[in-house]
């Protein structure tokens, strides 16, 4: 039985991109995309809805000898990408009539081993209102957007535990929860 | 001149309280509470919206109860000799001493108080922190983010209002509150 969690970018003020839809302040530093990577290295798949899908795909393309289609890149893009295309990858979309369930989502983690990690915060609050996440983790970058589209599910309370607390670079914060407790 | 803080204790998800108003969740215990009153040692006035301020009417006389922690006497000393300026328009005599009533948000008065003062003043409450943060008044911001999701309620950041923000200070206590500290970039 695997444990799932949900992990996220968000604002100081808790959203994941701002009113307009734009999050060009989520952009990471090396230190901090040095962090995720890894985080993405314990994990044994990824759960990804729609629009989270369509800013992650980009991975699967950027590796060494991809032409500079990207421009010049830290190397740690590059383990990213690696480390990432190694990770197994599930996409649910509602829109193309294959939502993430309840039960599917049960599936998934009694068929790991591991850790799976799930977002966007549309996903998400799928899988946190079925009760099955097990961690929430959170970068919080130093800027407040005054709205946009909230990380945690709006009349979803919960309490929760702090296992981890570390500032990583450029005043990013990291904050990891076990949730439910 | 000292600086205008904001702060207050907010849930994980960014509310002070829950979808009901309620805040019973937002209680800093005394690891929380020492640090609090080390970092009122820089403070020389409160600002308070009345739901706060009447909370917080707990700590007052604190001397007078029997068998409380010192670190509940000691905050409750600090919180007595600071000024107060509670604005509210419902409260006509206020039960602690040194406290001044507001029945307007003015921020020429709050950035005259910021001028003058020596020591830093802290903002708690939701609507006079919109006014000061719209006016362009607060300096640093200051959340006490406890472990818990209340799923809604009013939010610590006022909606509508974007701030770029430099982290100055992360600590994180033992019950699993942490305080993020942050600089308003202007």
């Amino acid at each position: 039985m695997g444990t799932l969690i949900y992990l996220m970018v968000t604002s100081a003020d808790g959203f994941t991109s701002s009113p307009d839809g734009t999050f060009d302040w989520a952009e990471p530093t090396t230190a901090v995309h040095e962090h995720v990577e890894r985080f993405t290295r314990t994990l044994s798949g990824q759960i990804y809805g729609p629009r989270m899908w369509e800013t992650m795909k980009v991975w699967h393309d950027i590796r060494p000898g991809d032409g500079g289609d990207y421009g010049e890149l830290a190397d740690v893009m590059y383990e990213y990408g690696e480390t990432w295309r190694s990770i197994p990858t599930h996409v649910f979309n509602r829109q193309e009539g294959h939502p993430l369930t309840g039960e599917g989502i049960r599936e998934l983690k009694a068929a790991s081993g591991g850790m799976l990690s799930i977002g966007g915060p549309g996903i998400a609050a799928v899988a946190l209102r079925e009760g099955a996440v097990d961690e929430v983790a959170r970068y919080v970058v130093p800027h407040a957007t005054g709205g946009g589209t909230p990380w945690w599910p709006v009349g979803l309370d919960a309490d929760l535990e702090l296992v981890e607390e570390e500032s990583i670079d450029a005043g990013w914060v990291y904050l990891r929860y076990r949730v439910g407790v | 001149m000292g600086k205008l803080i904001y702060s207050m204790l907010v849930s994980a998800d960014g509310f002070v309280n829950r979808p009901d108003r309620s805040f019973d969740w937002a209680d800093p215990d005394d690891e929380v509470l020492a640090f609090i009153t080390e970092r009122q040692q820089a403070v020389g006035a409160y600002l308070y919206g009345r739901r706060y301020y009447e909370v917080m009417t707990n700590w007052a006389d604190l001397r007078s109860v029997p068998g409380l922690s010192d670190v509940d006497y000691r905050f409750s000393d600090v919180w007595n000799a600071t000024p107060k300026y509670v604005f509210t328009r419902s409260l006509a005599h206020p039960p602690t001493p040194n406290t001044h009533l507001r029945t307007e948000i003015d921020v020429d008065e709050i950035r005259a108080l910021k001028e003058s003062s020596e020591k830093h003043v802290t903002v708690e409450g939701t609507e006079i922190a919109r006014v000061c943060l719209e006016a362009g008044l607060v300096d640093g911001i200051s959340a006490y983010v406890v472990p818990i999701a209340t799923g809604g309620g009013t939010p610590f950041f006022p909606a509508g209002i974007a701030l770029n923000l430099r982290l100055t200070d992360a600590h994180s206590f033992a019950s699993g509150i942490v305080n993020l500290r942050y600089a308003v970039q202007h």
